[in-house]
């Protein structure tokens, strides 16, 4: 088996990617995928502990991420869609509603 | 002497990692959709090669079958053109130095992870599917009762969020004629 502080730094090196996705993007679905992709790399350290330790909570912790992550994107492209049909746009930039 | 296995590893995730660039640096969305899916199949991967051979098929069944399904419909439902070229943002001195902010945190991070104590002692004996399974309905029962009810108010709750109020469905909705 590979040694497990490896596919921790594979996660380490994929939450900083989702995180200069989710500063660089506009849009609001490239957003949400990169906040996938920083939930992916979480699931990866989790592994990576359960592996190390021999403990199977960590895999039980990254089926209930996995859970949640689905139910978020279901949330969050129902809010992106009303969010489209009033304002004709998914751009973070278009969307002030609620500011001031 | 390189190890079969780590040449496997550094293959994988350097998938891992072009597919996240691209899905960063992709000026189209359904672009940036293929590659986040690659990334997932290349963590699929990952799961596979740390002995996690449930998670590895969690993560292609519900990512890469249901939650990228979902992701695609949202692409094609909020534009009017697929394929449209998104004008990514210019590169400004703000977006300057947050890419160099954020790249100091990965190898920040990169270095206190790797160089953690925790490293140095563990059994480094994977789990078996079994124990997961065992410990998934014994231990963590409640939490997946909670977790299922969660999953099914999310969906409630978000074919809520896109409910049609035009008159004319709620009228078709009380059973009016056309």
């Amino acid at each position: 088996m590979i040694d497990p502080s490896w596919i921790a730094a594979l996660g380490v090196i994929l939450f900083g990617i989702g995180l200069l996705g989710t500063f660089y993007h506009k849009n609001a679905i490239v957003v949400l995928m990169c906040i996938e992709l920083m939930l992916n790399a979480a699931n990866l350290n989790f592994v990576a502990a359960a592996s190390h330790y021999g403990d199977v909570d960590g895999w039980v912790f990254t089926a209930i991420a996995i859970a949640i992550a689905a139910a978020e994107v279901a949330i969050g492209l129902a809010i992106l869609l009303s969010l489209y049909s009033t304002q004709g746009t998914i751009s973070l930039d278009a969307a002030r509603e609620l500011s001031n | 002497m390189v190890n079969f296995e780590t040449v496997i590893f550094v293959i994988v995730s350097g998938a891992a990692i072009v597919g996240a660039l691209g899905c960063v640096f992709s000026s189209r969305v359904a672009h940036s959709l293929l590659w986040l899916m690659f990334t997932f199949f290349a963590v699929a991967a990952a799961f596979l090669m740390a002995s996690a051979e449930m998670l590895a098929a969690i993560q292609i069944l519900v990512y890469l079958g249901s939650v990228m399904l979902v992701v695609q419909f949202g692409v094609m439902l909020t534009r009017r053109r697929i394929q449209d070229v998104e004008s990514l943002p210019t590169l400004n001195a703000i977006s300057a130095v947050s890419g160099v902010g954020v790249f100091a945190f990965i190898l920040v991070l990169l270095r206190g992870m790797m160089e953690h104590s925790m490293w140095d002692s563990g059994t480094s004996t994977a789990p078996t599917t079994l124990a997961f399974a065992d410990a998934i309905f014994n231990d963590w029962t409640m939490a997946t009762v909670i977790l299922g009810s969660l999953l099914a108010m999310a969906m409630i709750g978000s074919s809520y969020l896109v409910r049609d109020e035009r008159l004319v469905n709620l009228l078709w909705d009380m059973g009016a004629e056309e």
